[in-house]
């Protein structure tokens, strides 16, 4: 047996050297498990949260009203684990990954922080809005590279099912002073998530109540209700010099995942006084209570159109500078025109590496609507290979810098 | 792995714990240096409630009859408010026939006319009901149905006795036969005409379909079973089995079925019944030709608007009454059958009822309750007619009927016993109105005058009469209805007569000296007391101490000025006419004299009363003081009444003129008629009324004695403060210490703001207001007045308030003073209190911590 294995060990080692450039380049089979977590927001550093001395988080309302944007506060959050495996030949490569995407954001109008920071303006109204969108998918690819010549060609058909989407249809409150000296206050909100199936299943009078049993019988009702959808990752590139390679990049829905169900739940506050009644007057709430109905919500992953520059200056890949620009929609084609969000992306990186063994690389980037700049290392010993990086980010560009966000992967491959 | 792991956990716990400045986060502070602008209140009182003519009335104490109260804005331009009160001392018309006017003939007589229409009806109606031959096939079906013993061949029916058919052709159905039989044995059933019907038995029975066309008869049908003799069957007809014909059919039983119908009389309200004169009630019930040996009948009652029963054929209605009711037709319909020959496809039976009146011999109408026919009165003159009128030359007068109808032949109105003495008339034959305008005029002639026109010598106790008796067809005065004959079925008939007294007097001989000789006395108690005025106002304004203390305004406020105008008018026909006496007022001391004096009297001349004119506000905008007549200020006379004392107006005035000879008025209608003499004189418009009146102008102008204060927050109804606990914040406990100290300690600064758009008062030095809060020790006891300022602007300011001092106060009780000073006060024209109130709150930057462990 030991003799079996050492020969099977030798000839994939010998496969190896004679169809790689560099012993470590590549292995032939892996296993892959790639971990990317990013939080971030637009104000509140990791200095003003962890190192302020006394424990104590000083939030200064006038500053944040003088130095968030138009949009208000936002905090985002991003994880997106997947495992897999590859078979990597030389001009050749063919893989299969599962993962998650998970995307979610809050946003707090700028209406309540202007007023609680500056103060307002006498008999005008005060309105403050709210926003969350969160979207899970999980989704399952098969990567596929080819190299012909100066041409190469890489697409990943891709099979997602979008697990949960939820959104606030309307979050807003308004505070109206008159010039009779009524007060008038005005809450009201509608959370909907959209689910595979009845989330408010989920939930009970005492909090969740998920049973891991019925995550099977979740998943085969999407798979005979046909919730998946379909999309198409790739890009072709061009060696134009030895030293400089293009690509064009990109993610094409093609069919749309669809969500069966919405759950949502709605609460309304209204309050009416004036200053003699003001501690009297009682006000008026009403909530409606979590309801699911049956429905058709269709959703596609983010599309991404990029240009992709490499240049290779010495032809060695041991020094490689990066650059990216593009654009991306996170939910095209959804029917309801306010969910549909255009940005551009970019993204440039410096890649330096030691015969591929250790590698150093950097990058700052504007990737799903987050600035992140970032340094990653890797080891690889081709038997297993590490790459690990942290990153400080915001979604405000100014902000990304004072590391009012952070980020971090750890992959890891292992093969031969 | 686990190596690098906790290589990793090490190497970042030893980098965060080395930075002096790590700490897990334990809380939360919140700082912010804002500036919050609110507006906390717009008050805007109208005070003019409390200073109006009908507040001012109201507080009168007594009133006074004659007297009117305005508020007064002359040319529409005060700056000040006003009120100007209106007494009429005497007014005496010399236009005599008003007093003819009072006299209301006008109302008696429209008891006498009529305004009535009435729509006769027209009843045509018919009702019509098909009988159900559903009923019929039922019964038929249940004839058919026979029973018996298996191998006994004849049929044995089940019909009643009395009951009887030959045949019975079917277009559709089913025999059911039920026995004891074996499954698979088969029932025969042999038609007359040699047809065999079929079925087998499942379970004890079978359903045969019986063919369209098929013939039941009673005689010459056989059955016959596959089974073993002697089990007892029955075979029953399904009562869906739809009967084509039947011949030979006798029921024991009549088929009954009841009718029930109603229908409206469209009349006029003023209808009250129509007598008949032709009609008839047809019954009938109506059977398809080819049907024989059927026996139907019918019979019924009419109720509600008719009264009658019929029954089968015409029923006559002739004198039969008919009221605009809802009529209903109740009757039962019946047929009988005997040896009857029935086809169904020919159709049903049918129910016919129609009411039809041809004429009516006559219609009652209702004139109204208050109607009558006949009129008799007398009305007396009044005393200052008679006293002052010689006698009045009449134009052509009495009345006037005008009668307009379409009524048929033969209903003639007439009137009759037409008498007046005091007007000349007696016209006792009954004549026709009708279509016509009739005048029962005065027409003798009055030869000591020598005019064409009739005369009414007037002394004491002359009376105005006048009767009439209106003749109408068939009227009966205890129902007040009329009836018409000949009358026309669908016809409207009308009747407008309407009667009204003619009064055209041409000269009214009337005797001065009548006047000369009744001095005209009297007393008006206005019930005006300055203290009664103020007495509201003290209440709404200041508190019971400062009321009792003589720190309200009652007591500490002057009028400065209260002129009274006397108007004198005297008509130009009575020149050199006038009033000679005294007018004095007083409030319960010595009198002040407008005229004459205790020892003397005085002459009041001639002048003008002026129109009194309003503008939208229903404010008198007549300038009184333009017009050329003397006035006496009061002012004086107010200034110095004793609390409780009101202001009483005396007079006693007499009325003389230097020609008492009897003066003779000409109708202005007539001035230029022939007969009228040079001696006799017009009678215009604006001088036909003797009037003394006196118009008394109160301007809100004072002056005051001594500096006052008014706490304003009386004025704010959202307080409670008889409630010994009452609390400007509305707060029911005393705050938390602690947590305002938290709070309180992040506030700047607090400010009010306010702008008086409108004041309650006027003056020509400046109001100003004061803002003090009480203080208490922990105990509650009164340790001395927190006195914010003292001179507040009454018109814009800004007030800086201490939060602290707000806060922690409980209860907060402030004043809010506005202190009057002494000099001149007065109401502005637009009197109110309208200011809005602002309160800024400015935060310091100051940390607040939220996290209060």
């Amino acid at each position: 047996m030991k003799r079996l294995i050492t020969f099977i060990s030798t000839l994939f080692l010998l496969s190896s050297i004679a169809s790689a450039g560099n012993l470590f380049d590549h292995r032939l089979l892996e296993v892959e498990a790639n971990l990317p977590v990013n939080l971030s927001n637009n104000y509140f550093s990791i200095k003003d949260i962890f190192f302020t001395g006394d424990g104590i988080i000083k939030i200064d309302l006038t500053d944040m009203a003088n130095t968030l944007p138009k949009s208000g506060f936002g905090l985002i959050a991003e994880v997106s684990p997947d495992v897999g495996i590859n078979l990597n030949f030389n001009k050749f490569k063919v893989g299969a990954i599962v993962g998650v995407d998970l995307y979610g954001n809050i946003g707090l109008g700028k209406g309540l922080i202007d007023f609680l920071g500056n103060g307002n303006e006498l008999n005008k109204d005060i309105e403050a809005d709210a926003s969350f969108n969160l979207d899970l998918f999980a989704y399952a690819k098969v990567p596929v590279d080819l190299k012909i010549r100066r041409l190469s060609l890489n697409f990943s058909p891709s099979l997602f099912f979008p697990v949960v989407h939820g959104t606030l249809e309307s979050a807003k409150a308004t505070v109206t002073n008159d010039e009779s000296g009524k007060f008038s206050v005005n809450v009201n909100g509608v959370a909907a998530m959209y689910g595979i199936c009845d989330i408010s299943k989920f939930f009970s009078d005492s909090g969740l109540a998920f049973n891991p049993q019925d995550l099977l019988t979740i998943l085969t009702d999407a798979f005979s209700n046909k919730n998946f959808g379909f999309d198409m990752e790739g890009g072709i590139g061009w060696d134009y010099t030895k030293a400089f390679n293009v690509s064009v990049n990109y993610r094409f829905p093609i069919f749309p995942g669809r969500l069966n169900y919405k759950t949502s739940v709605g609460y309304e506050f209204n309050y009416e006084a004036t200053a003699a009644t003001i501690s009297s007057a009682q006000p008026e709430t009403s909530s409606t209570p979590m309801s699911t109905s049956v429905c058709e919500y269709v959703i596609n992953r983010p599309l991404k159109l990029n240009l992709t520059a490499v240049f290779d200056p010495f032809h060695s890949r041991n020094f490689t500078l990066t650059g990216m620009a593009g654009f991306a929609v996170r939910h095209p084609f959804s029917s309801n025109i306010e969910e549909v969000d255009f940005y551009p992306e970019y993204n440039f990186g410096v890649r330096l590496s030691l015969a591929n063994i250790i590698t150093v690389n950097v990058n700052t980037s504007y990737i799903d609507q987050i600035y992140e700049h970032k340094a990653g290392l890797a080891f690889n010993i081709r038997l297993a290979e590490v790459r690990a990086g942290i990153s400080v980010q915001s979604s405000s560009f100014i902000t990304s810098f004072q590391a009012t966000g952070i980020g971090a992967y750890l992959t890891v491959f292992a093969g031969l | 792995m686990k190596k690098y792991t906790l290589l990793a956990v090490l190497l970042s716990s030893f980098i965060l714990f080395s930075c002096d400045n790590f700490a897990v986060p334990s809380g939360v502070e919140v700082k912010t240096e804002a500036d919050y602008k609110f507006t906390i209140a717009d008050i805007d009182l109208d005070l003019s409630q409390y200073f109006s003519a009908e507040q001012l009335s109201s507080n009168l104490s007594s009133g006074a009859e004659g007297m009117s109260i305005y508020n007064y804005n002359p040319n529409g331009a005060a700056d000040k408010f006003e009120l100007l009160m209106d007494m009429q001392l005497q007014e005496i018309p010399l236009d005599f026939s008003s007093y003819l006017e009072s006299i209301d003939l006008s109302s008696s007589l429209s008891n006498m006319s009529i305004e009535t229409s009435v729509t006769i009806p027209e009843v045509n109606e018919e009702f019509s009901q098909d009988i159900s031959l559903s009923d019929i096939n039922s019964m038929i079906n249940a004839l058919v149905s026979f029973q018996g013993k298996s191998g006994e061949g004849s049929l044995s029916f089940l019909m009643e006795d009395g009951c009887d058919f030959d045949y019975i052709e079917y277009s559709s159905g089913y025999l059911t036969v039920s026995g004891a039989f074996n499954n698979g044995k088969t029932v025969t059933l042999t038609l007359k005409d040699g047809t065999n019907l079929t079925g087998t038995f499942k379970n004890g029975t079978t359903k045969i379909t019986i063919p369209a066309g098929t013939k039941l008869h009673k005689n010459g049908m056989s059955i016959s079973f596959s089974d073993s003799d002697g089990i007892d069957y029955v075979a029953i007809i399904d009562s869906s089995s739809q009967v084509k014909q039947t011949s030979g059919l006798t029921l024991s039983d009549t088929i009954s079925k009841d009718i029930n119908t109603t229908f409206s009389i469209p009349a006029s309200d003023a209808l009250v019944s129509c007598t008949i004169g032709s009609g008839t009630l047809t019954a009938q019930v109506e059977t398809p030709e080819t049907w024989s040996g059927v026996s139907p009948s019918i019979n019924g009652n009419i109720t509600g608007g008719l009264d009658l029963s019929f029954t089968d054929g015409s029923n006559s209605l002739a004198d039969k009454v008919l009221e605009p009711k809802d009529i209903t037709l109740a009757g039962s319909f019946s047929v009988s059958f005997s040896n009857a020959t029935i086809t169904f496809t020919d159709g049903n039976p049918d129910i016919k009822l129609a009411v039809k009146i041809d004429s009516f011999s006559s219609a009652k109408i209702s004139l109204g309750e208050s109607y009558s026919a006949s009129q008799s009165f007398d009305y007396e003159l009044p005393e200052e007619a008679t006293t002052m009128i010689n006698y009045i030359i009449w134009k052509p007068s009495g009345i006037s009927i005008s009668c307009t109808t379409n009524l048929p032949t033969g209903n003639d109105i007439k009137m009759e016993n037409v008498v007046s003495d005091f007007l000349g008339i007696d016209e006792t034959v009954a004549k026709s109105v009708l279509n016509k305008t009739v005048d029962y005029l005065s027409t003798d002639k009055d030869e000591e005058l020598g005019t064409d026109y009739h005369t009414s010598v007037i002394t004491s106790g002359t009376k105005v009469d006048f009767s009439a008796d209106l003749l109408l067809p068939g009227y009966d005065d205890t129902d007040k209805t009329l009836t018409l004959t000949n009358v026309e079925c669908g016809q409207d008939y009308s009747i407008d007569l309407n009667i009204q007294p003619v009064f055209e007097w041409f000269k009214i001989a009337i005797d001065p000296s009548a006047l000369a000789s009744a001095p005209q006395t009297g007393n008006i108690e206005t019930g005006f007391d300055l203290s009664s005025i103020f007495s509201s106002v003290d209440s709404l304004l200041f508190t019971e101490d400062q009321i009792n203390n003589g720190e309200a305004f009652s007591g500490n406020i002057k009028i400065k000025s209260l002129p009274v105008y006397i108007f004198c008018q005297l008509p130009s026909v009575l020149s050199g006419a006038k009033f000679t006496g005294t007018i004095s007022a007083s409030t319960g001391s010595s009198p002040v004299y407008l005229l004459g004096s205790s020892t003397e009297d005085g002459t009041l001349a001639s002048s003008t009363r002026p129109v009194l004119e309003f503008n939208e506000a229903n404010e008198l905008i007549t300038n009184i003081a333009s017009f050329d007549v003397t006035s006496t200020d009061f002012a004086s006379l107010i200034n110095g009444a004793t609390s409780g004392s009101s202001l009483d107006v005396d007079y006693s005035l007499a009325f003389s003129a230097e020609n008492m000879n009897p003066i003779v008025l000409v109708n202005p209608t007539y001035q230029s008629d022939p007969d009228v003499s040079a001696d006799d004189t017009a009678l215009t418009d604006g001088s036909s009324n003797i009037s003394l009146s006196a118009m008394l102008v109160l301007p809100f102008d004072f002056t005051v004695a001594k500096d006052l204060t008014i706490d304003a927050l009386n004025l704010y109804s959202g307080l409670d403060r008889t409630d010994p606990n009452w609390d400007l914040l509305n707060r029911s406990e005393a705050p938390s210490n602690e947590t305002l100290d938290k709070f309180l300690g992040i506030i700047e600064n607090v400010s009010l703001t306010y702008n008086l758009r409108t004041k309650p008062f006027g003056s020509d030095s400046p109001i100003r207001f004061a803002i003090t809060i009480p203080q208490t020790d922990d105990a509650g006891n009164f340790t001395g007045d927190y006195i914010l300022n003292d001179s507040f602007k009454l018109s814009s300011d800004t007030i800086s308030l201490d939060p602290g001092d707000l806060m922690k106060t409980y209860p907060l009780q402030p004043s809010l003073n506005i202190n009057i000073p002494q000099g001149n006060l007065y109401i502005p024209s637009k009197v109110g209190l309208a200011t809005n109130v602002v309160v800024g709150i400015e935060t310091n930057g100051k940390p607040l911590p939220l996290n209060f462990q």
